[in-house]
């Protein structure tokens, strides 16, 4: 299958004064149409700046220092400013973290659709409520009320769900949700995460997802990219990841989720703290935390190896690991 | 039985909100009576604005109630002497959520922490805190302490800032610590580790824990043997030991909020199971429902349950506040 979104090899470093900052290092990853795919990592760990690097809107004092990103055939890195400005939204499109926060507050919610439809596109006002009613319709929202009202007058939800709904409305192929529902309360979270797979199969959309959280990826993803202080080290399919783990770290994240259901004794933290990005140790980035780490991890950083099958992991050791478990 | 550390007895809470015409009551807390034991593991938990964070405020002596007593060892703490709120403040301790803001950015560790034993005289000079903090440091996990003494809050990663926070708090030996969400902004790997490190502190010397939290699954793992309360706009609707109350769930909202928790297991996750909800509106609290105050949301509501708020009672061996408890169709996790 040819991936709809390609990244390779893509370095992102911050420049701080101090020395620069790898955010995301040799980082590379495909996407297929139609799938969700979840990338997975703790704060620091090059998620965000991975994401919006597929947008080309890395904040300055970054500034994406190598690698390609190519979306269906566009070289995204190389586009000029108008091309880059119909790409954004009509191709691609990224519901923010806290987005929901980030309304104009004094403009009606029909106003924002409108208004943010007509800067990407040419769609006059009726056809961009038309479409945003049918959305807001999907989404399992009232349309005419919603329309109606101004941000403060909905609650924390159906203000997430106005956003979703503003970045579908020029149909793109693409969708990026960050931390879609980390401020939300757990019944709304539920019941966003049963809206979003339902959207997703009825547009056929293909989704990244970015979280910290690994149920919301058991929830929703079909396959799984694990990161680490801006490395990608493991991507495999969903029950992959969960039930046969190859990389050390992405053992950890899943023994050190709690649940309701199963053995809780068995849960437990990853030793020691994730890295200092301004000076990483040498070899794997993992190894100080890791209790397969040999010598070897410590001078070679490993690469991220097709192991069969289209399953990729970053890891020297990953076949003993598998022999542990 | 192990007596009461600390005891609420129908405490209300209201708070005022607005001005003049738009002047309106909201009841953060309603008659609500909770006790924690000695040495005993509680884990408050609610969604956000049911109440949990007051209580948690209540328990710690930084809110005075609007009406009903807070005992500390049996003695009302709001008519307490001086000499004696000073005593129940050195034993009744809090952890907040964001260990950032809970530091002085401009002081040193050491700096933090010292102040605690230089202000009750347990240390006579700097010589001997700065060896009291080494030690505590020690105990903590921030080892070698030499490295973390002279360092600045911003200089330690989330997880390590965190351990000097509960640090401050076991310093003068308490015995309650009231933890308000201490682990939501720690990164998942670490967050087992900082739950650990206060489970060691109460089976080691004892330290009744108030955990507050909206994470059901974190609360099972710290509680473990303990208890849980689950609060619903101001409401406690039912407590008893976790394990018992986690596998058999009676009152209709607590069965909704876990068949609403995620599981990281993706067979589990995708299996489909409506939320046994009526509404997913959360009422406006300034004017709360008639009667039980889940009512327009439960799936089981009768006549009853609009007009008369449900008393806390015991069934099974736990208090649960629902007039129809003994009808309520048995509900079992996945």
């Amino acid at each position: 299958m040819i991936p709809l979104l390609s990244i390779r090899d893509l370095v992102v470093e911050f420049d701080l004064g101090r020395g620069a900052l790898r955010a995301v290092n040799r980082a590379s990853l495909d996407v297929q149409p139609g799938e969700v795919m979840a990338v997975v990592g703790e704060s620091g760990s090059g998620k965000t700046t991975l994401a919006f690097s597929i947008l080309n809107l890395v904040p300055p004092p970054g500034r994406i220092a190598d690698g390609e990103i190519l979306f269906e055939d566009k070289d995204v890195l190389f586009l000029g400013p108008e091309d880059l400005r119909k790409y954004r939204w009509k191709e691609v499109s990224m519901v923010f973290q806290a987005a929901q926060n980030a309304m104009n507050p004094v403009m009606r919610i029909a106003d924002q659709m409108v208004d943010t439809a007509q800067a990407h596109g040419k769609a006059s006002k009726g056809e961009v409520l038309e479409k945003a009613s049918e959305l807001l319709g999907m989404m399992r929202l009232e349309p005419s009320q919603i329309l109606r009202s101004y941000p403060h007058e909905l609650s924390g939800g159906m203000r997430q769900r106005v956003i979703i709904v503003l970045s579908l409305l020029l149909g793109p192929k693409m969708l990026i949700l960050d931390e879609p529902t980390t401020a939300l309360d757990v019944v709304t979270q539920a019941y966003i995460l049963d809206i979003l797979a339902d959207v997703r199969e009825k547009l056929g959309l293909t989704m990244m997802l970015l979280t910290h959280d690994m149920s919301i990826v058991a929830k929703l993803a079909d396959r799984v990219a694990v990161m680490y202080a801006g490395r990608v080290m493991e991507v495999g399919k969903i029950e992959e990841i969960f039930y046969d783990a190859k990389h050390p770290y992405t053992v950890g994240l899943i023994n050190a989720a709690p649940s309701l259901i199963g053995d809780i004794d068995d849960k437990k933290p990853i030793p020691g703290s994730p890295p200092n990005l301004l000076n990483p140790p040498p070899g794997c980035p993992f190894h100080p935390r890791c209790a397969h780490a040999t010598p070897r991890c410590q001078e070679e950083e490993p690469e991220l190896k097709d192991i069969g099958d289209g399953r990729l992991v970053a890891c020297h050791n990953w076949w003993l690991i598998n022999r542990d478990s | 039985m192990a007596e009461s550390i600390i005891e609420l007895k129908d405490v209300n809470m209201t708070f005022q909100r607005g001005w003049l015409m738009r002047r309106a009551q909201l009841q953060a807390v309603v008659k609500t009576s909770l006790d924690i034991k000695e040495g005993e593991i509680l884990a408050l938990v609610g969604e956000s604005g049911c109440g949990k964070t007051t209580v948690g405020k209540i328990m710690a002596g930084l809110l005075r109630p609007t009406s009903g007593e807070v005992l500390f060892k049996g003695k009302d703490i709001w008519r307490m002497s001086r000499e004696e709120f000073r005593e129940y403040r050195r034993n009744a301790q809090i952890v907040h959520q964001d260990s950032y803001a809970a530091l002085n950015p401009v002081r040193t560790i050491y700096h933090s922490l010292s102040a605690p034993f230089l202000r009750y005289h347990i240390a006579r000079n700097e010589k001997e805190a700065r060896e009291r903090v080494a030690e505590l440091l020690q105990f903590m996990g921030l080892t070698p302490p030499e490295e973390f003494l002279d360092k600045y809050p911003h200089q330690l990663s989330g997880g390590q800032r965190q351990r000097v926070v509960v640090a401050r708090a076991v310093a003068l030996n308490p015995k309650l610590i009231t933890a308000d969400e201490p682990v939501s902004m720690i990164d998942v790997s670490l967050r087992l580790s900082i739950l650990d490190l206060m489970h060691r502190l109460n089976e080691k010397f004892g330290i009744a824990f108030l955990y507050i939290t909206h994470d059901l699954a974190t609360a099972r793992y710290f509680v473990k043997g303990g208890r849980i309360a689950v609060m619903y706009l101001g409401q406690m609707v039912e407590t008893g030991r976790l394990s018992e109350v986690l596998q058999k769930p009676c009152h209709p909202y607590l069965q909704a909020l876990l068949s609403a928790v995620p599981v990281p297991d993706p067979k589990k996750a995708r299996e489909k199971r409506p939320l046994p909800l009526r509404s997913l509106e959360f009422p406006d609290p300034t004017k709360p429902p008639s009667g039980c105050r889940f009512h327009p949301r439960c799936p089981y509501a009768e006549d009853i349950c609009t007009r008369e708020i449900p008393a806390l009672r015991s069934l099974d061996g736990r208090l649960i506040a629902c007039h129809l408890a003994e009808k309520i169709p048995e509900w079992h996790l996945l």
